[in-house]
């Protein structure tokens, strides 16, 4: 039962073409990057577990975090390492808003002439959810929200230019789909007879998960909601010009606004983090209410658990939370999922580790689901339930 | 930082949010170090920069071209060059971080000296 999609392509056409010297400033940063982890990290790591032995801490490192951060802080080494974490993060969102900025009006164009397929309803009175307002997420300068006077698709290409550099081209290099195509071999494993007619994603940014999901199932007519406006605009244009028909809308994933029973399939990816403790059980309670009696709830998260974490992961994480504005990381890797889909009303429920998918699945193959976390960019976390039939 | 070409549908001036919201340093630590090593690390890629227009104009020299900004720019780094280049990257990022990692080295002997 192979029904394996024919490859997409790998670059897409509103993607920031980069001149030489951008493409030698970005290739710096990722070097920068690598070095860390390769030479810093582990310098950190002996650092953490020398305060877990002093501290003495046996068992529940979690609950013991702020101390370990205490013990790390005053040391010199661990500050370099967060300065220089928080350098290379930087000037990748500065290596990318210049090759944006250099052709601004370009893209802007390419924008406006893009094929006219999909929608994008942007909402004027839209309010950004506090959560996301308070800091400038992954420090991008502006977030996912900020539209500048006349900023046109500027924040959407340049998130899209820095998530291509941000995983260091794992996640699905500048197409940026592998947690896209991770939900589809999902529901391509929990759910088989899924043929959803209507799908949302809800926090899509640039739409590089929705593309992919909308060409494995070609029949469904797909909608992606984010906060942004110059994010949308620029996922619209995305999509035309790769052909494939979004409808992006300016909402928050609390309330959506799409009718009751609407929708056959809802999902997200890495979203839930970027959250908060309160808003956790509402999306859960909006999922629950636009999806359709037997329609799939999906929720792709950070292939990481709080609770069997050693604790130089607890203070990896720690940095995401406090530096990397993540303020809800350790929140939604310490969530109870499984409590979290119950509560809402939700049946079939399941958490676990999918194999990360580097490519279409193909329907029909099993096992990439289950306890196992084989780590960053191999697998991902995922929560997922179906709503009851009656 | 910008390339050789200025583009002749460059969108008129923006107001740009340069700095991210919710910026902090580390609790207890003195934010003058975490400025300089900011502009260390943005130097050092200032020259990394730098030297590879310099690699790319001896290649096109080489080859008997004239390094004009266009030939610069359509210059492509084929695997093996790039490879030439990422050594050359990586060596320049752990001569100018050695310091750092200098420091971290006598704290973990410290420590290991106070467990004696």
């Amino acid at each position: 039962m192979s029904t394996a999609q024919p490859a997409p392509p790998r670059v897409h056409p509103m993607m920031p073409a980069s001149d030489h010297d951008e493409l030698a400033e970005q290739q710096f940063v990722i070097a920068l990057k690598t070095f860390i982890a390769a030479e810093m990290d582990p310098l950190v790591r002996d650092l953490t577990n020398a305060a877990v032995a002093e501290l003495g801490v046996a068992n529940s490192l979690q609950s013991s975090l702020p101390d370990i951060r205490r013990r790390l802080e005053p040391q010199q080494p661990y500050q370099n390492w967060v300065s220089a974490m928080r350098s290379a993060q930087e000037l990748m969102w500065q290596a990318a808003g210049d090759c944006v900025d250099r052709q601004r009006g370009e893209i802007d164009e390419l924008a406006r002439s893009s094929p006219d397929i999909g929608t994008v309803t942007l909402d004027p009175n839209f309010v950004v959810p506090r959560y996301l307002a308070a800091t400038d997420t992954h420090m991008m300068p502006g977030s996912y929200h900020v539209d500048p006077k006349d900023g046109g698709v500027r924040q959407g290409a340049v998130f899209d230019k820095a998530a291509s550099l941000y995983s260091l081209g794992r996640q699905g290099g500048q197409m940026n789909d592998m947690r896209g195509q991770t939900v589809i071999a999902h529901v391509y494993e929990r759910f088989p007879d899924l043929a959803p007619a209507r799908i949302l994603e809800m926090g899509c940014t640039v739409g590089n998960s929705l593309c992919a999901v909308a060409r494995a199932f070609p029949e469904a007519e797909v909608h992606g909601l984010d906060v942004g406006a110059g994010l949308l605009k620029y996922a619209h244009a995305r999509a035309a010009r790769l052909g494939v028909a979004l409808h992006f809308k300016q909402a928050s994933a609390e309330d959506s606004g799409y009718p009751d029973d609407h929708f056959d399939l809802v999902f997200s990816s890495a979203v839930l983090h970027e959250t908060s403790a309160k808003a956790l059980p509402r999306i859960m309670a909006e999922c629950f209410r636009v999806l359709r009696p037997g329609g799939v709830m999906v929720h792709l998260e950070v292939p990481f658990r709080a609770a069997e974490a050693d604790a130089y992961a607890l203070i990896r994480a720690d940095f995401e939370t406090r530096y990397n504005n993540e303020p809800f990381w350790m929140g939604a890797v310490s969530a109870d999922y499984e409590a979290l889909a119950r509560n809402a009303g939700f049946a079939e429920i399941g958490a676990g580790f999918q194999d990360a998918a580097f490519g279409p699945p193909t329907r029909g193959i099993r096992g990439q689901f289950g306890n196992e976390n084989k780590g960053g960019y191999k697998s991902w976390y995922i929560a997922s339930a179906r709503k009851p039939r009656s | 930082m910008s390339g050789a070409t200025v583009s002749p549908n460059a969108a008129p001036p923006m107001q740009r949010h340069r700095v991210h919201k919710g910026r902090r340093v580390v609790p207890g630590s003195d934010p003058r170090v975490d400025t300089l090593l900011g502009m260390v690390m943005a130097l050092t890629s200032e020259v990394a920069v730098l030297r590879e227009r310099l690699d790319t104009h001896e290649r096109l020299a080489a080859l008997g071209k004239v390094g004009t900004p266009e030939a610069v720019d359509a210059f492509v780094a084929d695997a093996a060059i790039e490879q030439i280049r990422a050594a050359k990257r990586k060596r320049m990022i752990e001569k100018v971080c050695r310091p750092l990692l200098a420091e971290a080295a006598t704290a973990a002997a410290d420590a290991a000296s106070h467990d004696d």
